[in-house]
This record gives structure tokens, sequence and C-alpha cells, in this order.
């Protein structure tokens, strides 16, 4: 299928907007019923990422979502616009998040990004392991995030059955 | 989209019915709700979330604030979940150990 481009102004009221398009799109590319909530969630995650960077820095750039599939994958690409070098602050005892790449591909989605800062072990999303993607993402918007300066671009991706 | 949010009394706890799609556009209208809440005395909250359709780590910030701020003044926070999307982010984030989750009003009230 054709890459769909989304444009999401960076405000607090548009992160549903993401949401619903994002949801109806990964159902029409066939992704399972019962992992659309997780779709939803991770993607409101990362869009909230967005945003909360954006406003940071007093950005008014959207948030630059693609959607691509093929008849494996639905995969799911948030850019946030934050220009290079624009400081971001550390937020006082702020600890950098969280993921352990490793773990992503025995999960039922994968995921990866660039511009993103080193990355810690998660403690705590055990237990859960099919959606630590959604654990991840949910990290991300948790937990403070530093040395993000710079384009940020996260790929979440499905399997499709 | 706004959240629908209903007060009401039950012996010494308030409960607190939310209803819609708790995220970074909506929580604040929670957390101010919550809040003064607490500020007028109102310090053993019960929140309803069998209402709630959508819940992410910013709707989990504002019941982790509420439970610090109740806990301030010798209160409480009891939740009321029984989907399976809003419980599995109380799992995942592991706050289903840190905040009591029910499965009824009348069991958080009975807790």
């Amino acid at each position: 299928m054709p890459t769909v481009h989304l444009s999401i102004p960076p405000y607090p009221d548009q992160v549903r907007t993401a949401r619903v398009v994002v949801g109806a799109a990964a159902r029409r590319a066939g992704v399972a019923e019962e992992i659309l909530d997780e779709v939803r969630l991770a993607v409101g995650e990362l869009v909230t990422r967005a945003v909360v960077r954006h406003e940071a820095v007093g950005s008014r750039d959207s948030v630059l979502i693609a959607l691509r599939d093929d008849p494996e994958m639905f995969e799911v690409e948030v850019r946030d616009r934050v220009e290079p070098g624009r400081s971001l602050g550390r937020p006082p005892g702020g600890r950098v998040a969280v993921t352990h790449w490793a773990d992503l591909t025995a999960g039922s989605s994968s995921l990866d990004a660039s511009g993103s800062p080193p990355l810690d072990a998660h403690e705590g999303s055990s237990g859960d392991s099919p959606s630590i993607d959604m654990a991840l993402a949910l990290a991300l918007a948790l937990v403070p995030l530093s040395e993000t300066d710079g384009e940020s671009v996260v790929r979440l991706r499905w399997p499709l059955p | 989209m706004e959240l629908d949010l209903a007060t009401r009394q039950a012996d010494d706890h308030t409960v607190v019915e939310v209803g819609g799609e708790v995220d970074v556009y909506t929580a604040p209208g929670l957390d101010e709700h919550l809040g003064s809440l607490v500020q007028a005395g109102q310090v053993h909250l019960v929140v309803d979330l069998s209402g709630v359709d959508f819940l992410d780590s910013t709707g989990l910030g504002v019941l982790v604030k509420a439970l610090k701020r109740a806990r301030e003044h010798d209160g409480s926070l009891d939740l009321v979940a029984t989907e399976e999307r809003i419980l599995k982010v109380f799992r995942i984030t592991g706050l289903d150990a840190v905040i009591p989750i029910h499965v009824s009003v009348d069991a958080a009230l009975a807790g």
C-alpha cells in the first residue's frame, strides 16, 4: 500500500485525532482487533511526547506521522520537528528512558528509533511481554526524557495476521 | 472532546465517575477536579473509571498525583475499573500494586 502521511498540529487536543486516524488505518490494514487498543495507546503516547517536545521549545511545526503496511506488517512512524541544537533542558532528577531493544523483537511488534537517547533496560514492564512496545511507549511518556535534542523519529511495527 | 465528571457522596467517601477519554488534553480537567475535592477536605476518593474508553500515561500521572495529595491529608484513593484495556495500562506500569483497583464502587467502599 502507498504510504499515508499525516500532519498533526502540535497541540494536546489533536492527539486524539492521531489516535483515531491511526486506529482506523490499522484496522483497515488488517491489524488484529485485540491489538488495536495497543496501537491507539502507543501512538497516543508517542504523539503526546512529540507535542510536549514541541511545546518545550515553542514550536508550532506539525508532528509528522507516516503509515505503511505490507503483507507482513503495519508500521507507524512518528517524527517530531524539534530543531537540532535546541536544548530541552534536563528535568530535575530526570533519568533517561528506557527500553531493551533486544526484548522488543520478541514481542508482538518491533520498534526502532533514531535521534533518541541511549537507552537502558526498562525494569517493570515484564509480565506482559506481548505488549512490551506499549510499555515502552508508556515509558517514553512516563519517564522524563533528556538528551533528546534534535528531530526524533520513532517507528512502531505490528505484524499482520 | 471533554471528560464527563459526576461527583457524589457515599458515606465518608467521595465518588467521582469519569466518562470519556483521559489523555493529555482532558487530563488537566480531571487533575483540577480531584485537586479541588482534596482541597475542600474530601480526602477519601473513589474514582470510577468504568465509563472511561481510553486512558494514557497522562491520566495515570493525574491519578498518582491525586493519590499523593489524598495521602498527604490522611486520605485515600481507590479506583474502579473493569475493562481490560484500562486494567492493562495499570498492569504494565506496575501501578496496580500502588493504587487499589476494584470491580465496582460497592467493592471499593467495602474495602
